[in-house]
C-alpha cells in the first residue's frame, strides 16, 4: 500500500508507515530546509526530534519536526523556507 | 587567594543599569570596575525590550497588565509623575545616537528600531474611557499620539484582530534588543578603560569613616573611592552589606516567546490589557509579561504561560499555529512609586544607588547612566536627580 | 483525563519496566511516549513491518508484558511531555495541539539519551547525521540513509549499526573507531562475567569482516565536504588524546557520515522540576543526583534509564523496575520488606554489569583532542547558526555561562534550547576561558521541551 501526498506541490507516493523524513530519504531527496540566516541546505540529523533541525512546514503549520511525523495520505509537506511564515486568516 | 585591586569606582550589577553607568563613567575617564554575578532572573534577560517613553509612563505595557491582574479592566491605571515621563522621554531621545556610538565603538547593533511605535489595543467602551484620558495625558508636547480606528489599524498591521474598537498609537515608543544593548555598553565601557568581571557575586562592603572603602567579591577586594548599587532586584540585599535599607522588592515578570517568523509580521509593538507583544529584530515574537509580587522565584507557572498565549492570539489571532519557543521568568527591582532609586546615599558619602528601575529600566537606561555617573562624579546632572533620591523613602525606612 | 497514580515519561527499557513493576504491584500507569509505539530508541517498533527487519525480541517482550497489564497501564504515545511545574504537575501536548495537565502522585522520568556528536568543518551538510537517526530509518521503515556510508565515533553502538547497515544491502565503506585497538583488546578482561554481552560485540565484529567492512581503530572525521549535500569525509589518525595527525589525512568518497561519540542524558525535565544535578562526564555529562533507590532530590520524582546517567538497554530495564518499586513504595502499595526484597536481586545483576560497562565508558571516554577540530567559521549552534568565531568572541568578552553565552551570542538561543550542541560547546568554552565544565553549567531548561502552538495553550487560559 502507497500513500500520496505532497511535497513543495508535487504529488509524490511513499509506504505505509514512513515518517516525513523517511518519505523523503526514500524519495531520493536529502535537504528538508534551508537555515533562516545563511539559508544553508539542512537534514535529517538526530532522528529522535531533539536537535530540531529537520522542521518543515505540514498541513499549513510552520515548524513541525520532519523525524518524529508519519505522513498522512493527502499530507502538505513544504520545505522549510528560513523564518516561519504567518498568514492572516480572519473573515 | 583573591587578588587586591583598585579602582576610582565599583559599579556592582551587569544588567542594562549598571552596564550604562559603567559606561558612562569610563566616557568621562573614570577608572570603573563592574561586577557581575550573572544571577539568574536578572531583569534585563526577561525584558521585552521596549522603549515605551511614554506608553509606560502612561500607565500601559505592564502597568495596564497589572492594573487589570489586580483591579479588572476598570478605569484602567494612573499615569506616573510627570517628571518621571519627561525623564523617560529625554532618555528615550537619546537611543539613535547611543546605536551610532556603540556600533562604532565595539561593533554591536543594538537594534535599536525609530519607526515600529506602539499600539495599545482598545477591545471595549469601558477601556474606550481609558483610552481617550490617555490622549489626554499625552499632552501635545511628547509627539502626535493619535486614536485609530479599525480601518487604519487593518492597513497598517493586517494581523492585528478586527475585533476592536481602536488604537492609541505612540510613534516615538519604539524598541531595542536589552541583551545586545547591555553587552554593548559592557564592551562600551570596557574599551573606555573600564574592567568588567564576570561572576562575581559581592559578599561585603568594607565601609570606614562613613564611606565604603572595599568591595569584596568571589572574585577579590577591591579598593574604590565610590560604589554604585546597580543591582536590580537585588539591590535592597547589596544596600544591607552597608547597612543602609531601601525598598526595592522583585516583581516577577514572566514572558513567552515563539520561534522566529518572517521579519515585518507584526508591524507595531503592542499593548493590550492582557500582554504585550513585541516582534524582535530576530524574528521572534516576545509576549509578557506577568506583573506579580513574589519572592525571589524565577520559575514560570503554567497557568501564566496560558493566559499569555491566550492574550496574544485575543490581539493577533494569526499566533494560534505558532510554535512556541521558551518561556521564561525576570525579576524586575518594584518600588513603592514605581519610580527609580538614583543618586547619593544619604548614610554613606560615596554610594550611590541606580536601581529600582521597575518595568522601565531598558529606556531609561541611557539617562540614567548619565546622570548616575556625573552625581558619583562630582558634576551637575543634566536631568535633575532629586525626584528619585532614596531619601523620599525615609519614612518607610526608618 | 487520566488519573494514574503514576505517570512515567519515556517508554524504552526503563520506562516499560518501571510501569510493569509498578502496574504489578496494583498501581496504575500512565506511560507517555513521543515514539509512534513502545520501545524507545533501542527496542523502536517498525511502522512498516513488511520492509523493516524483524524487531529486537526483548522489546516485543517488554511491550507484550506492558500489554497484558493494560488494566493498570494507560499509554500515550506520540505525545509530548514539555513541562514540569511546581506540585508533579506534568504539562502534555498531544500531536493535534491537544493539552492537559495530569496531576500524579509520583512521577518517573525515563526519557533516555540523544547522541553526542563534536561540531567539526561540514558537520551541517545533509548526509551528516547519528548512527541513531540511520538506525531508526532501517529499524523502522527499512530505508537507507544512504549509498556509501562511513561510520566514525566510538563505543560498540557504530559496530551495531553498521551490521544493521550491512543487512540492509547498504555499502559500508569502514567504520573508524577513535580509541585504539589495544583499549578494545582489554574488554574481556573485564566483562567475564557478563559473556553474552562480550559474545555480541564479537558477533558484530565478525559480521563486518565477512562483509570486508574494515574497523579501523585510532582514526576520527576532521572534516565533511560538500555544497548542498555530503560528498566526501576527511579522516585522520589520533594520539591518544585524539589529536588527528594533519598530515595523514585521507579523503573517503561517501553520500552519508554517521557520527556519534557517545550519548547525553536527557535531563531537562528533571531540571525543570527542580531536582539536583550532578556532573558526570563518564556517564554522558549532567544527571541527576540520585539515591540508591532512584529518588531524585524531589518528592515523588525517581529516575531511571540513560537519562539519568547513560549505562545502556540492560541497565535501563533494571533500574526501571527498581524505580517502579520505590515509586509503589513511596505511594504506600507495597511495605519496606517487599521493597528490599525486590530490590536485592535488581542491585546485584546492576554489579554484575558495571565492570564491563566502566571499562566500556574508559575506553569511550572523550578526549581534548576531539574539541581540536572547530575552525573559525564552523558553527557550533546548529539551531542559531552561530559560529565558532562569534561564540568565542563572547567568551572573550566575559561571557563563560550557557546564560551569558546566549545572550551575547544567540548560541542556545534555538528551538533545541542548546541541548544538543552544548555539551561540546561547554568545553570549548571550558577550554577558551580556563575554567571547568562544572563552574559553565548546564542549559538551562525552560518549558516548552519539544515544540508546542501558542493555540495548544490558551484555551487553558482561566477567564479573569
Amino acid at each position: 500500500m502507497e500513500i500520496e501526498f505532497t511535497l513543495d506541490g508535487q504529488t509524490v507516493r511513499c509506504p505505509q508507515g514512513f515518517t516525513v523524513t523517511g518519505a523523503l530519504f526514500h524519495l531520493g531527496h536529502r535537504s528538508v530546509r534551508v537555515t533562516a540566516r545563511t539559508a544553508a541546505p539542512r537534514s535529517l540529523f538526530c532522528g529522535i526530534g531533539v536537535c530540531c533541525d529537520c522542521l518543515m512546514q505540514i498541513d499549513g503549520r510552520e515548524s513541525v519536526r520532519a523525524c518524529t511525523t508519519l505522513v498522512q495520505p493527502g499530507m502538505r509537506v513544504v520545505s522549510g523556507q528560513g523564518a516561519a511564515a504567518v498568514v492572516a486568516n480572519q473573515a | 587567594m583573591p587578588m587586591t585591586s583598585t579602582a576610582d569606582v565599583v559599579v556592582i550589577g551587569g544588567g542594562v543599569i549598571g552596564a550604562s553607568v559603567a559606561f558612562a563613567l569610563a566616557r568621562r575617564g573614570a577608572s570603573v570596575t563592574l561586577l557581575d554575578a550573572s544571577t539568574p532572573g536578572r531583569a534585563t534577560s526577561a525584558s521585552a525590550g521596549g522603549l515605551w517613553s511614554l506608553g509606560e509612563s502612561l500607565g500601559l505595557g505592564c502597568g495596564v497588565i497589572l492594573h487589570t491582574a489586580q483591579q479588572g479592566a476598570g478605569d484602567g491605571p494612573a499615569p506616573l509623575p510627570r517628571t518621571f515621563m519627561d525623564f523617560l522621554w529625554t532618555s528615550n531621545l537619546r537611543f539613535p545616537s547611543l546605536a551610532a556610538e556603540l556600533r562604532t565603538l565595539c561593533g554591536i547593533d543594538i537594534e535599536a528600531e525609530s519607526a515600529t511605535g506602539l499600539l495599545y489595543l482598545v477591545y471595549d467602551e469601558e477601556q474606550e474611557r481609558h483610552a481617550s484620558r490617555i490622549v489626554e495625558w499625552a499632552g501635545s508636547d511628547h509627539g502626535s499620539v493619535e486614536k485609530w480606528t479599525p480601518q487604519h489599524i487593518r492597513d497598517r498591521d493586517p494581523l492585528i484582530t478586527h475585533d476592536l474598537r481602536s488604537a492609541i498609537h505612540f510613534p516615538g515608543d519604539n524598541q531595542v534588543n536589552p541583551m545586545l544593548l547591555t553587552e554593548a555598553l559592557k564592551r562600551g565601557a570596557c574599551a573606555k578603560g573600564a574592567r568588567f568581571i564576570a561572576e562575581a557575586r559581592v559578599r561585603a562592603l568594607r565601609c570606614s569613616n562613613g564611606r565604603v572603602v572595599a568591595v569584596e567579591s568571589d572574585k577579590g577586594t577591591i579598593a574604590c573611592g565610590a560604589v554604585v548599587n546597580a543591582a536590580g532586584a537585588w539591590g535592597a540585599q547589596i544596600a544591607r552589606l552597608a547597612s543602609i535599607e531601601i525598598p526595592i522588592h522583585p516583581v516577577r515578570g514572566q514572558i513567552i516567546c515563539t520561534e522566529a517568523l518572517q521579519p515585518g509580521t507584526l508591524r507595531s509593538n503592542l499593548s493590550t490589557r492582557d500582554c504585550y507583544i513585541l516582534q524582535k529584530a530576530h524574528g521572534e515574537v516576545i509576549i509578557g509579561s506577568t506583573t506579580e509580587y513574589c519572592d525571589f522565584n524565577t520559575g514560570v507557572r503554567y497557568e501564566d504561560m496560558c493566559s499569555l498565549a491566550a492574550g496574544a492570539i485575543r490581539a493577533v489571532p494569526a499566533l494560534r499555529n505558532v510554535t512556541l519557543k521558551r518561556a521564561w521568568a525576570g525579576l524586575r527591582p518594584g518600588t513603592p512609586d514605581e519610580l527609580p532609586i538614583l543618586g547619593p546615599a544619604a548614610e554613606l558619602e560615596n554610594f550611590f544607588h541606580a536601581t529600582g528601575g521597575f518595568r522601565t529600566g531598558i529606556v531609561a537606561a541611557p539617562l540614567t547612566g548619565e546622570v548616575v555617573a556625573a552625581s558619583v562624579l562630582g558634576q551637575t546632572p543634566e536631568f535633575p536627580i532629586e525626584p528619585f533620591l532614596a531619601h523620599r523613602f525615609q519614612f518607610l525606612t526608618a | 483525563m487520566s488519573h494514574s497514580a503514576i505517570v512515567i515519561i519515556g517508554g524504552g527499557p526503563a520506562g516499560m519496566s518501571a510501569a510493569v513493576a509498578a502496574a504489578t504491584q496494583g498501581l496504575s500507569c500512565t506511560i507517555i511516549d513521543e515514539g509512534f509505539a513502545l520501545g524507545g530508541q533501542i527496542y523502536r517498533k517498525p511502522t512498516n513491518p513488511e520492509r523493516a527487519p524483524a524487531p529486537h525480541p526483548r522489546g516485543e517482550q517488554l511491550r507484550a508484558e506492558v500489554a497484558k497489564l493494560a488494566q493498570q497501564i494507560q499509554v500515550r504515545n506520540g505525545d509530548n511531555v514539555w513541562g514540569i511545574f511546581d506540585e508533579l504537575r506534568v504539562a502534555v501536548t498531544s500531536p493535534d495541539q491537544h493539552t492537559e495537565l495530569l496531576q500524579p502522585q509520583a512521577v518517573i522520568l525515563a526519557p533516555g539519551a540523544h547522541e553526542l556528536v563534536p561540531p567539526f568543518p561540514g558537520w551541517t551538510l545533509p548526509g551528516v547525521m547519528t548512527p541513531g537517526a540511520a538506525q531508526t530509518l532501517i529499524k523502522t521503515m527499512g530505508v537507507a540513509p544512504g549509498k556509501r556510508v562511513l561510520l566514525a565515533g566510538t563505543g560498540p553502538f557504530l559496530l551495531a549499526v553498521a551490521c544493521q547497515l550491512v543487512d540492509t544491502g547498504v555499502h559500508v565503506v569502514a567504520v573508524l573507531e577513535a580509541s585504539s585497538r589495544p583499549a578494545w583488546l582489554s574488554l574481556p578482561l573485564h566483562g567475564f562475567r557478563t559473556p553474552k554481552i562480550l559474545a555480541e560485540g564479537l558477533a558484530y565484529l565478525n559480521k563486518l569482516d565477512r562483509a570486508h567492512v574494515p574497523v579501523r581503530y585510532g582514526r576520527i572525521v576532521v572534516a565533511a565536504q560538500g555544497e548542498t549535500e555530503l560528498n566526501a569525509v576527511e579522516h585522520a589518525p589520533v594520539d591518544a588524546e585524539w589529536f588527528p595527525d594533519n598530515n595523514r589525512i585521507e579523503t573517503e568518497q561517501v553520500d552519508t557520515l554517521l557520527v556519534g561519540y557517545g550519548f547525553v542524558p536527557r535531563v531537562q525535565l528533571a531540571q525543570m522540576a527542580g531536582c539536583n544535578l550532578e556532573l558526570r562526564p563518564d556517564v554522558g555529562g549532567w544527571i541527576p543526583v540520585r539515591d540508591r533507590n532512584l529518588a531524585t532530590s524531589v518528592a515523588g520524582i525517581f529516575a531511571a534509564g540513560d537519562g539519568a546517567g547513560v549505562a545502556g538497554s540492560l541497565v535501563a530495564a533494571l533500574e526501571g523496575q527498581l524505580a517502579g518499586m520505590a515509586a509503589a513504595r513511596f505511594l504506600g502499595a507495597i511495605d519496606e520488606a517487599t521493597f528490599t526484597a525486590a530490590r536485592d536481586p535488581i542491585e546485584q545483576e546492576l554489579v554484575r554489569l558495571k565492570p564491563l560497562r566502566r571499562a566500556l565508558d574508559k575506553i569511550s571516554a572523550l578526549q581534548p583532542g576531539l574539541m581540536s577540530l572547530v575552525r573559525d567559521d564552523t558553527i557550533v549552534c546548529r539551531c542559531e547558526e552561530v559560529t565558532w568565531r562569534e561564540a568565542r568572541a563572547a567568551v572573550d568578552a566575559g561571557s563563560t555561562t550557557y546564560r551569558s553565552l546566549k545572550m551575547t551570542s544567540r548560541a542556545g538561543m534555538g528551538a533545541c534550547q542548546g541541548r544538543f550542541c552544548w555539551p561540546f560547546l561547554s568545553r570549548l568554552v571550558a577550554a577558551e576561558a580556563k575554567c571547568s565544565l562544572a563552574d559553565i553549567g548546564p542549559p538551562s531548561a525552560r518549558p516548552p521541551l519539544g515544540p508546542i502552538t501558542l493555540g495548544a495553550l490558551a484555551p487553558q487560559a482561566q477567564d479573569k
